[in-house]
């Protein structure tokens, strides 16, 4: 089993300004006295302490920037000592279009799975995990070639449809959760997604499935920035190395 | 801080990977077809002055190949191969295959995946599908066999050399033909040809065959007409199912007995087993060698400046020795001659008489005397006379000098004649 060192707030602090600069006000206005308000605990307990919802602040921005990508991300974990139930939902739309043809897609997908935390020391349950999820897709495509010809073979204008196809996947997943403040937390999740099948049955490949990416690699990465609101159910037990 | 450094270099690593696809070759939709002949491991090679394609007007044209990368259609399911050979045969291919299609970018546009690959019919002997996946390039899909056909010899021209008195050797030379005939139809070959290896078809009727070979070169030495006969036993047999009963040849052999091949020495070839190859292959293989004997009394002579190393043309009106009444060079205009030394084993020297056509310029005699013995170097050549240690006995008018005292063949320069 992997030891990790408990990270310092700062510096975990630290890697969140570095990767989101709007973060640093929350970083400085951050209450640092919660560890001194919590019981502790001499046993460890399975019962969750909190659920924390929140939305992948990446999609939200793509929505802006890119002019192929429509959708948003929620995402939710709940603890069970180091051990999250995490889930996610999402939607997701991709339009192409070029000289060499047109493609468009649109879908909802979900994954699940557990992330182990490492940071179990940390009086302010700040997280470092790694996990693994499944992930499962529902979408439609559409693409139509027009005006395309090849020296031998002539025309390939075509005009083609996937309806309802399903998608399904696995994700290792490795990232951080800090709490900013209060009850708002910000982290990242970086995913490795591999071993991708789809059921379709008609003439065309599935090209980019919602929530896995493109479909060209046996593997391919996935990042989201995530900002989340901690619903607390019960006092969080205070670690055994921050008992006073 | 050290891990807040390995975090952003994961994140960086993990941008690095989001890159656009390769748009090359993104369609897999090539067929590869490699060729062979039934219970043979070389490679058979098809000569077509055409291939062809349902689907399209485009051909390819001109082909001699041993394996090849055909398109296919990804249009359709399926693509029908035309093969037209060079000598007039034809065969088709039928395929089919599942086509589908995937989107990859607005700079590639769609790439083509073709996959289940199979044979609907064909006018082969016989086929074997290896992959059922085309390719993108290279590969074997398909290996096409045809039935074996038995009915041509290979022949390889060789020259024999010696170095000395020890040391032999044998070299394939390419060789001038006016034209090989078969005697046994008439027909000629590799005529106004330069070939070091023959394919000459054999006579299925019996169990001989004669080939006349007329030289445009020295090969053929003193005659330029050689001739070569072949005895072999033609026998039937069923080897292969697809091709029902064929004939086939084994027991090779060249015959020597009344003269019936002139060659200065023949013999069947060995595989790389040291067997004989005397049954006749498809593909053919080279089955009998044809030598050439080596000509162990040629020496030859330079002219050049006193002084120098520089070899110079002088113009020669003819040269002549003293055991023979042959003029050689005549009329000719160079700087090195090969002259015959006397041939007769018992005789150790010979002379050389060469006269300048410059009125002004005074023949030059150049006389040498050398060991010989009479010795057998190839048992196909019989005892050769062999010449050693040679002597310039620095006759003449101009100042002869010796370079070497070995006669080898090829002739190296054992004199030189040094010319004002």
């Amino acid at each position: 089993m992997l030891n990790f060192q408990p990270l310092q707030t700062l510096q975990l602090k630290s890697i969140n300004i570095l990767l989101l600069v709007f973060c640093s006000t929350f970083v400085f206005a951050q209450n640092d006295s919660s560890s001194t308000k919590i019981d502790s605990l001499e046993k460890k307990s399975y019962k969750p302490t909190g659920i924390r919802i929140g939305t992948d602040a990446l999609s939200i921005a793509r929505n802006f920037y890119s002019k192929t990508f429509n959708g948003w991300e929620v995402n939710a974990d709940v603890d069970f000592d180091r051990f999250f139930l995490a889930v996610d939902y999402g939607h997701w739309a991709r339009t192409y279009g070029g000289d060499n043809g047109d493609y468009d897609n649109s879908g909802n997908y979900f994954r699940a799975g557990i992330d182990v935390n490492f940071l179990t020391k940390d009086p302010e349950q700040n997280m470092f995990f790694i996990g693994g999820r499944y992930g499962q897709s529902t979408f439609s495509e559409h693409m139509k070639i027009e005006g395309v010809e090849d020296e031998i073979w002539g025309s390939l204008d075509k005009e083609l449809y996937n309806t309802n196809v399903k998608g399904r996947w696995f994700e290792l997943t490795t990232g951080l959760r800090v709490k900013m403040w209060k009850y708002i937390w910000m982290g990242y999740t970086a995913r490795f997604k591999f071993g991708l099948s789809t059921n379709e049955t008609g003439e065309m490949v599935p090209s980019d499935v919602p929530g896995y990416g493109r479909t060209d690699r046996e593997s391919t990465w996935g990042f989201n920035y995530q900002i989340f609101f901690r619903i607390p159910v019960r006092k969080t037990p205070v670690p055994a190395a921050t008992k006073k | 801080m050290r891990k807040t450094s390995w975090f952003i270099a994961f994140i960086i690593l993990a941008a690095s990977c989001l890159d656009d696809p390769d748009c090359f070759q993104l369609n897999n939709n090539f067929l590869g077809i490699s060729f062979h002949v039934m219970g043979s491991t070389v490679a058979d090679t098809l000569k077509a002055t055409e291939i062809s394609f349902s689907g399209t007007s485009a051909i390819l044209a001109d082909t001699v190949v041993t394996g090849i990368s055909l398109p296919l259609n990804y249009t359709a399911t399926g693509t029908d191969i035309f093969f037209t050979r060079t000598d007039g045969s034809k065969d088709t291919l039928k395929l089919g295959y599942i086509t589908k299609i995937q989107y990859v970018s607005d700079d590639c546009g769609s790439r083509y995946i073709l996959s289940d690959l199979n044979v609907a019919s064909h006018s082969f002997d016989s086929i074997r599908l290896v992959n059922t996946t085309p390719t993108k390039s290279g590969g074997t899909n398909i290996a096409v066999y045809r039935c074996p056909n038995v009915g041509m010899v290979g022949l390889t021209l060789q020259q024999l050399y010696i170095s000395g008195t020890a040391t032999q050797s044998a070299t394939t030379r390419s060789t001038i033909f006016n034209s090989v005939t078969a005697d046994f139809n008439g027909e000629k070959f590799y005529v106004d040809q330069t070939v070091s290896t023959l394919y000459l078809p054999v006579n299925l009727t019996q169990g001989s065959s004669t080939y006349t070979f007329d030289f445009a070169d020295d090969f053929g030495l003193v005659d330029s007409v050689r001739k070569l006969r072949l005895t072999y036993r033609v026998f039937e047999e069923e080897r292969y199912k697809q091709c029902g009963n064929q004939k086939f040849i084994d027991s090779l052999k060249v015959d020597f007995a009344n003269a019936a091949t002139t060659f200065d020495t023949a013999s069947i070839a060995l595989d790389s087993d040291d067997d004989r190859l005397e049954a006749l292959q498809d593909p053919a293989v080279v089955n009998v060698k044809l030598m050439r004997c080596p000509e162990t009394n040629l020496t030859q002579v330079v002219f050049r400046r006193p002084g120098t190393t520089t070899a110079t043309a002088v113009h020669i009106k003819s040269i002549t020795t003293n055991y023979s009444s042959d003029i050689y060079n005549a009329g000719d205009t160079t700087s090195t001659v090969r002259l015959p030394l006397n041939p007769s084993a018992s005789v150790n020297s010979t002379q050389f008489i060469v006269t300048y056509t410059e009125a002004d310029r005074a023949p030059d005699t150049i006389s040498v005397s050398y060991t010989t013995t009479l010795d057998t170097l190839f048992p196909g050549c019989g005892p050769q006379v062999i010449y050693s240690d040679l002597v310039n006995l620095l006759e003449g008018g101009d100042a002869d000098v010796l370079i070497t005292n070995d006669v080898k063949f090829p002739a190296v320069t054992n004199i030189a004649v040094e010319v004002n």
